[in-house]
Formats: structure tokens, sequence, C-alpha cells
């Protein structure tokens, strides 16, 4: 248990040598050693996270707010003043310290009366080796996910419901966009000398688009056996549409008559293909009076039902994740690209839109 | 694939990769010396095809060398090489926009100048009109 001890003693220090140093970035009046003193306290944060095992976050706060965000501040201050001429009351300043000081000990003393479980939970590398056991097993295939791609798997089967509701966040978000752009109608004809980047621009955009395509489809119906997915591969193809916006610029889609409908169309589509597919199993199993659930994927224990996982030869098809993410993958490249739509039409344009219906009232 | 064959390839290739240290090193320099945007925009361009597509092509003949990566290192060399075709073709591409938008907006400034055919040509098209 001595690694333990060591453990619980490192965070307190990190712990309140950040505190510490978050006082003096507030009390230093010198800009310059108060943002010195802001990352000293972003190490210490960036170590305690280490300790809490969580090296993704280290690996992005380091950068972040040990690099980037002094650097920003250093900058602003080099366009402002060094020095700070509104000076603290000594009570406020003794109040505020004395304050997060019992804050620290008292969150300090929470946590080592197990008031939120042992820190850090061992728990975690037994579910790490869980899932690793699981993901894609046949010998267990009642609790295997049966795709060895484990990020996936969590993604669509062991925590499906989660990705589901994110997915329904991610359209609301973009319906409520359209929503804000109701009656905005922006056409214009294309000129192809006029409109767009040069020649050079336009002619490599029309080499690199359909790679661009074909990258993210394979990200995404890949993704249940590398590294990738639907939302990954949708991103990766949403960047075909986006190029073509910026380089032949939002005409060449009238041009196409590609419009925001026809992309909500498509948008809704795959969204019923990620809502039909949660729903399969149940369904299939309501015809063949068998017991089943909600985004099922493979047989489990009294739902004897299951989407195939195993193709001809043995290709791996991954069941209700190959589903899932070509679907997604259309959600999100459609959505991304209303998005993308609604945002070039030019803002003086739509203030007339919207403006001018007032106006006319008055 | 006989020995010979490799070690001629991982040679070649530790030369490209040698070669493009070389040309990072000069885009390194430019961007640090050069006078105004554009020219530095030259050092840049020599660091992405120099500096990026040369070493790339090293890189691939290097995998293709190594017989101890077993077939992963047609994995390798397949990525290196698609990857310094595509840097081929963008950076270019990319600094040609660039300069275009900086000097057509006139966020750049070309000075000290020695000649400026888009800007005679631009003046020659106004006087018609």
């Amino acid at each position: 248990m001595i690694s333990l001890t060591l453990y619980y003693v490192l965070m307190a220090i990190c712990g309140l040598g950040s505190v510490v140093a978050v006082f003096l970035a507030i009390v230093e009046r010198d800009m310059l050693k108060a943002v010195l003193f802001s990352a000293i306290q972003s190490t210490l944060y960036a170590f305690l996270y280490y300790l809490l095992m969580a090296p993704d976050i280290v690996l992005t706060y380091i950068p972040v707010s040990v690099g980037l965000y002094p650097a920003v501040i250093l900058f602003l201050i080099k366009k402002t003043e060094r020095f700070e001429d509104v000076e603290m009351k000594k009570g406020v300043l003794w109040a505020t310290g004395l304050l997060s000081l019992v804050f620290v000990i008292a969150t300090a003393a929470v946590i080592a009366g197990k008031g939120i479980g042992p820190v850090p939970p061992p728990d975690v590398r037994f579910l790490a080796g869980w899932y690793l056991a699981t993901t894609f097993n046949p010998r267990v295939h009642l609790i295997s996910a049966m795709a060895p791609e484990g990020v996936t798997s969590i993604v669509w089967d062991y925590r499906g419901l989660d990705t589901v509701f994110e997915t329904a966040v991610l359209f609301l978000a973009i319906i409520a966009s359209v929503a804000l752009m109701r009656g905005v109608e922006h056409k214009g004809v294309y000129d192809e000398l006029k409109h767009g980047m040069t020649l050079i621009g336009k002619t490599i955009t029309k080499i690199v688009v359909p790679l661009i395509i074909g990258v993210g489809i394979s990200i995404a119906l890949h993704g249940h056996l590398t590294p990738g997915g639907g939302f990954q591969g949708g991103s990766a193809l949403a960047v075909a549409p986006l190029l073509v916006l910026v380089v032949f610029s939002k005409y060449f889609f009238d041009k196409v008559k590609f419009t925001k409908t026809k992309a909500l169309a498509i948008r809704s589509s795959g969204l019923l293909g990620v809502g039909l597919t949660a729903f399969a199993v149940l369904i299939a199993a309501i015809f063949l009076h068998k017991p089943a659930y909600i985004l099922q994927n493979q047989p489990r224990v009294g739902a004897p039902l299951g989407f195939p996982w195993k193709g001809i030869d043995g290709v791996l098809l991954g069941g209700s994740l190959l589903s899932f993410n070509a679907c997604e993958a259309m959600a999100v490249c459609a959505g991304f690209v209303i998005l993308f739509l609604l945002l070039s039409i030019p803002e003086r344009y739509v203030r007339s839109v919207v403006v001018g219906g007032e106006e006319h009232e008055h | 694939m006989d020995p010979v064959t490799n070690w001629v390839l991982v040679i070649l290739g530790e030369i490209l990769v040698s070669i493009g240290v070389f040309f990072d090193v000069v885009a390194a320099i430019g961007m640090l010396r050069f006078p105004n945007f554009f020219v530095r925009l030259h050092a840049a361009t020599i660091g992405a095809i120099g500096g990026a597509f040369v070493p790339l092509m090293g890189v691939a003949l290097i995998a293709a060398g190594c017989d101890f990566l077993g077939k992963y290192r047609w994995f390798i060399a397949g990525a290196a090489a698609v990857t310094g075709v595509l840097v081929l073709m963008l950076a270019p591409v990319g600094s040609h926009l660039l300069a275009k938008a900086a000097h057509e907006s006139r966020a750049a400034v070309v000075e000290p100048k020695v000649v400026d055919f888009l800007e005679e040509d631009k003046a020659k098209e106004g006087g018609e009109q």
C-alpha cells in the first residue's frame, strides 16, 4: 500500500501547491509574473491529472494551458500594459486565500474519508481488461461485442444509448441553426471566371475531392476493424464539400442544385438509419416471438437474436456497428454541410432579410 | 528480396532523407532572413517540397528495404509515398492561393520589389477599361 500512500501525498502536494500558485497569480501585480504563477498551477494540475490516471487529458492539458494559454495572455499583455494599477484590499486578499485553502482542505477531507470512493479507483484497470477481453471473443459470444475495434464497440455497443443521444443532440443543434436562418434563401448564378479561386486551385480541388471522399467512406465503413467510425468518417467526408465551398464558391452548390433541403434529407435518412438499426433486432424478435433488447447487437442471455458478425470467408462484419457507422457518417457529413452552407451566406444579406422585415413594420 | 537490393534501397532512402534535412535547414534560414511575405512563402515551399516530399520518398525506400518489418513494410512504404504525392500536389497550390490572396487583399506589401508582373497586368487592365 506504500504506492497508494505516495499517490495521496503527491496529489496533496500538487493540490496545495496549485492553490498557492493561484493565490500568488491573483495577488501579483506584475502581469508577467502572474502568468508564470498561472503556468506553475497548470503544470501542477497536469501532474495531478497524470496521478489520476488520465493521460489523455494530460496530453491536451499541457500544450493548451501550459503553452498556448500563457502565450495568448503574454501576447495580450504586450498589447496592453504590464502592471496592474488596481490594488486589492488586504482584507479581501486574505479572505480569498483563506477561503480557497479551506475549500481544498475540505475537498481533501471528503476524498480521504472515501467520500467519492478510493482514488485512484482500482476498478479502472479491471474495467479496461474486461473491455479488451470481451470486445472480440467468439468463445464468450454471449457477452462479446464481436468487433475487434474496442473504441467503436464501446461507442455503439457497450454504451450505445449514450451515442444515440449524442447524435440526437448534434441533430438538434443543426435543426436550431436551420430554424434561426429560416426564410434566408441566398442564390446566385455561378460564373466560372468570376467566382471562387484560381484555375490552379480548382483543378487540384477536382483531383483531391474524390480522394477525400474515398478516405472518409473507408474510415466510416472500416470503423469496426480499425480506429475510426461514423463520426470520424462523416467529419472527414464533410471536408470535401467544405473545400468545394471555399474554392468554387457557394454559388457552385446552386449550379449543381445541391440545396440545404437536400442535405437535410440526407441527414434525416442517416438519423432514421441509426434509429432503425437500434430497433432492428427488436422488430425481428417481435415477428419471431422472441425476447430482445433495444440497441441489441449480438445475442445475449435470454435474447437469442443478433446481427450477423461474420460474412463470407470469415470477413468480420461487426454486427450492428457497420450499419451504425454508415448511417452516422451520412448524418454527420450532411449536418456539417448544412452548417457550412448556412455560414457561407453573406452577413449583410442575412441582416437585410432579418432586420428588413422588422423595419417594414415601423 | 536479396540483402544487396535491401541495402541499396535503405542507403538511397537515407540519402533522400539527408537531402530533406538540408532543405529544411535552408527553408528555416530563409523564413528568418527573407525580407517580405512572398519571398518567405518561397522559403516555406522549399520546406514543403525539398523538406517533406523528398524525405517522405526516402522513408518509403527505407521501409521497402527493411525486411524485418515483414509485409508491413509495404504499408509504411505505400503510406509514405501517397502522403508524399499529396504534399507534392497540395503545397504548391496552397502557397499559390496564399500569395494571390495576400496580393489581392494587399495584406502583404511587395517591398523590397524587383518586379511585380501581377500588379503591372492589373494596371494594364484598369487602363484598358
